[in-house]
């Protein structure tokens, strides 16, 4: 689109046009919630601060709350100063960035509420020359996310746009729905009203530095990707632990559990960016195009064998860092006999040229030893046993193998498991890690995934939010699974402590292949 | 994403510890940011043995902090991601090079070498390791530290290869490497020897001296841009003064394209003159005239004759297969903001008028009543009434992160040479 732009206007060229932000209203939905106040805000903020937002910018904030102008932009302060200790609070900078924050008190369930929004955009947009460019960011529970969406429709703030218009935008947090018929059933409500390319399906993990640096970790790098194949990699392992319990969202985890919570949207991204083929292009459509592919090659769970292929688990009481801490059960606004698992460990299996045979073991749960999020690829061992004296952990025919680790969470960086000789008259092997860590390699701080995200949706770029093929093959996926652990209720719940690594049963599914999970 | 105010360097946290150790205090003067001297041809072994030093004392010191709690001990990091040369004179030049390495090295973790000359009787060459160590973003529990070696060069006549055999072998292979070289040493036989071993040249061509007579100042900006063009082949050169330029050329730009005060990119076929208004004399001519370029060369005119004289510098173009020119007008604007200050294009229909003025910290770009702002990348400059210009750290900054090889600015640069070749003052 730049090439063609390039040859209509000469000065285009060499000119990083790609970043290039219009004027625009941010509209948020459920502003007076801790999403806005822990990340929306402070995002907004930290691009300000960049010079990333243009002159021409309102952020107006809406929720059943009743606050005025300045009650709204007091208490975003606050917040800011509050959770985000790493953004540089200045009374000076603030106070320019407040002048574009507005907040209307609304109920979204009437059409009243629609006409004061839309009243106000109006005014504001004469005010700040934001010329009716809409984005409408839905941080609100996933229930309202159909009236809100059918609201905005029915009084005219959302249209259905041809083709090459890119306004107005929707930005809706997961969940996508709750199942795969739910989540079809508001992808077709929404295209009612919006195209595809107008709608924004954010997926936090994507907009993580170390997420993003895994395609260019593959595809800007010559040596790893001629490894990057059934013939030298072993089997891979991605790990989702949490210390955290539920934090106060008791009622929604319950229903939502382990796999729709971070399997089938988190995890599953991290998959494809790690098994995707390399895209034609950097182009929005070319990366979603491919990682949708790796969904489609994932061998589907068949009901009759998927014990073998999955494992549950729900936390009973334990300790986390020193203190005891309750059972899932035990949680506010949870039933004492919930079945919901907050563990999830899954053994998948691509059916494809290059990963055909390599198994991609997968583990998500809370209230884990450690809060670590990790991509472990795993190759193949060398094929003879050259050195003796191999220290440290090896498997049982005493042999390592190399490690390859994206480290997602908390400290973003890549290690790399190699064996080196130590120092002495003997021919003993030591295996240690060689490290990049984002924090230390470079002295800027990194933006958070907040930033990136909101950032590509004020451009125009979709391509680190998830499209709707990519929610549905990954609903698919997961379905039988789901309808298996709900139609066969657990009967050994709470199978895991607390401050464990999860139930016996998730190191037996790996085990049953010769493999165990890594010790984090 | 670097824009947000840097973490300020501090120095080491941790002299009571290392003032313990047991290399006589040498180890913390190192990390504390002073010069230490050092052998020149052992400048390597020696900087290895203060890293060791560091990490043994840091070992020690964490035993210790485990059996007690007042241990003020803060872990060091050693970081490089670059090699930054910077080649300068002795005395001030020196010293503002000096504290644009402990900028520099806030935000990007490098092996610094500052290349001193110094005019001394007798010949010789010294050299001097220290470490510049501050916190990371946000933590206060580990600090980073990047090694800076000086490398003095003194004598009757610099000897350029001279100097360049002591610095190039310091370079870090297969890192980054950018030489900064100070305006009185941008020659390219000077230069020229360091480039065998770096891979990136920093000119500045805002650098004049003032009170040079007209011929002498063209003379001088004519070289330093022949240079850039010359040595492309060689390695990335970035003109600062080009990077200054970035938020006009993108307002001017996206004047043609789909914004609001959307002009038909054919109508730079029909373009009369273009006045551009600029202050900080010599510094600021640089720039309005690499502007001028800048566009001259993307819609391919040829300058045909220019002349400088106190009221400013015109010069005129013509169109290729047509009779019709176009005239240039720079004008320097006393006691305004250095820098470019405004911009006016005009058509020869008259329909379009397109203007892009520095209001409020931002660009403003209107024409025929319709107008947009857009914001300068600069956060030093950003709604600061009076300043346009980054400050130089921010633009070194922005050099490291961002820049490639840029055809675009040989472009324009081939362009002024021309152009200041049928100049007359």
């Amino acid at each position: 689109m730049i090439e063609e732009k390039v040859l209509d206007n000469p000065l285009l060229e060499g000119l990083a046009l790609d970043r290039h932000v219009d004027s625009l209203s941010f509209v948020i939905f459920g502003a007076h919630g801790d999403l806005t106040k822990r990340k929306l805000v402070p995002a907004m903020y930290a691009l300000f601060l960049q010079g990333l937002l243009p002159r021409g910018f309102v952020l107006l904030g809406t929720s059943r709350t009743k606050m005025t102008d300045d009650e709204f932009r007091n208490l975003m302060r606050d917040s800011l100063i509050k959770f985000a200790p790493d953004l540089p609070y200045e009374e000076d900078s603030w106070s320019r960035f407040a002048t574009s924050l507005y907040y209307r008190a609304t109920d979204s369930s009437t059409a009243e509420g629609y006409e004061v929004i839309k009243s106000t955009l109006a005014e504001l947009d004469a005010k700040h020359g934001t010329k009716g460019r809409h984005v409408f960011y839905l941080s609100t529970s996933p229930s309202l996310y159909l009236p809100i969406i059918k609201g905005l429709a029915a009084s005219g703030l959302v249209t259905k746009a041809k083709v090459n218009e890119a306004w107005p935008r929707v930005v809706i947090e997961k969940p996508f729905g709750h199942d795969l018929a739910s989540s079809i059933a508001l992808d077709e409500s929404i295209h009612e009203v919006m195209r595809e390319h107008q709608v924004y399906r954010i997926d936090h993990y994507l907009g993580k530095e170390t997420v993003q640096n895994i395609m260019v970790f593959r595809f800007a790098n010559g040596i790893f990707e001629p490894l990057w194949n059934r013939n030298h990699i072993d089997h891979i392992q991605i790990t989702n632990a949490e210390t955290i319990g539920v934090e106060g969202r008791g009622a929604y985890y319950q229903e939502a559990g382990a796999l729709r919570d971070m399997v089938q949207n988190h995890l599953m991204q991290l998959l494809a960016l790690v098994l995707m083929e390399p895209p034609i292009s950097m182009g929005a459509e070319a990366t979603r195009d491919e990682k949708i592919k790796v969904l489609r090659c994932l061998k589907p769970l068949n009901p009759a064998t998927i014990d073998k292929h999955a494992v549950r688990g729900q936390y009973g009481e334990g300790f986390i860092v020193g203190s005891q801490v309750p059972g899932f059960r035990e949680e506010e606004s949870v039933s004492p006999d919930a079945p919901t698992p907050t563990f999830a460990a899954l053994k998948l299996e691509v059916d494809n040229w290059r990963w055909a045979g390599v198994p991609i073991y997968m583990r998500s749960g809370k209230r884990l030893a450690k809060s670590i999020t990790e991509v472990a690829v795993h190759f193949k061992k060398a094929p003879h046993r050259l050195f003796e004296g191999d220290q440290g952990e090896a498997d049982a025919d005493g042999r390592h193998d190399n490690v390859l680790v994206m480290q997602i969470q908390p400290e973003e960086g890549i290690s790399l498991k190699f064996a080196t000789k130590q120092p002495g008259p003997t021919t003993m092997v030591r295996w240690l890690n060689m490290d990049f860590k984002y924090g230390t390699a470079f002295g800027a701080r990194t933006p958070t995934a907040y930033e990136r995200l909101i950032l590509d949706c004020l451009i125009g770029d979709p391509s680190l939010y998830a499209r709707t093929d990519f929610v549905e093959a990954s609903w698919q996926y997961i379905e039988p699974l789901l309808e298996h652990w709900d139609n066969e209720k657990p009967a050994d719940f709470p199978n895991y402590k607390a401050g464990s690594w999860g139930p016996k049963a998730a190191d037996d599914l790996i085990a049953s292949t010769g493999h165990a999970w890594r010790k984090l | 994403m670097s824009n947000l105010p840097s973490v300020p360097t501090t120095g080491l946290q941790n002299s009571q510890d290392l003032q313990n150790s047991q290399d006589d205090g040498r180890t913390l003067s190192f990390l504390s940011g002073n010069l230490a001297q050092v052998d020149v041809a052992k400048i390597e072994r020696e900087l290895s043995r203060l890293w060791d030093s560091a990490g043994r004392a840091a070992q020690d010191n964490s035993a210790e902090a485990i059996s007690d709690s007042k241990s003020s001990w803060t872990p060091v990091i050693r970081a490089c991601a670059l090699n930054v040369v910077l080649l300068c004179d002795e005395g001030k030049n020196e010293r503002e090079f000096e504290n644009l390495l402990a900028e520099i090295t806030v935000r990007h973790p490098c092996r610094a070498i500052l290349a001193v000359i110094a005019l001394a009787q007798v010949e010789k060459v010294e050299a001097w390791v220290t470490a510049h160590c501050h916190f990371l973003p946000g933590r206060l529990d580990k600090q980073m530290c990047c090694e800076q070696i000086t490398v003095k060069w003194s004598g009757q006549s610099f000897k350029s290869e001279g100097l360049a055999s002591v610095v190039t072998p310091l370079v870090i292979p297969e890192l980054p490497s950018w030489l900064f070289a100070g305006s009185t040493h941008l020659t390219r036989g000077v230069v020229e020897p360091f480039l065998a071993y770096l891979d990136h040249l920093l000119i500045d061509s805002r650098f004049s001296d003032d009170t040079a007579v007209c011929e002498e100042r063209l003379t001088a900006l004519k070289s330093k841009w022949q240079i850039a063009i010359d040595l492309a082949d060689r390695a990335v050169v970035v003109d600062l003064a080009w990077l200054t330029l970035s938020a006009w050329r993108k307002a001017i730009a996206l004047a043609f394209d789909d914004t609001d005060v959307s002009i038909k990119p054919s109508r730079l076929q029909a373009v009369k003159a273009i006045t551009i208004n600029y202050g900080g004399d010599a510094k600021g001519f640089s720039q309005a005239l690499l502007l001028a370029s800048w566009l001259t060369s993307r819609i391919k005119l040829e300058p045909t004759a220019a002349s400088l004289s106190s009221s400013g510098w015109q010069a005129q173009y013509s169109k290729p297969g047509s009779t019709e020119t176009m005239q240039v007008n720079l004008v320097s604007v006393a006691d305004s903001c250095t820098g470019i200050n405004s911009f006016e294009m005009t058509f020869t229909d008259g329909s379009d008028k397109l203007n892009v003025d520095f209001v409020s910290g931002a660009l403003k770009v209107s024409n025929a009543g319709n107008y947009e702002y857009m914001e300068l990348p600069w956060s030093s400059a950003r709604d600061k009434e009076g300043s346009v210009e980054p400050v130089f750290n921010e633009l070194v900054d922005f050099a490291f992160e961002h820049y490639a090889k840029d055809g675009v600015f040989l472009a324009a640069a081939q362009h002024a040479v021309k152009l200041l070749g049928n100049c007359q003052c």
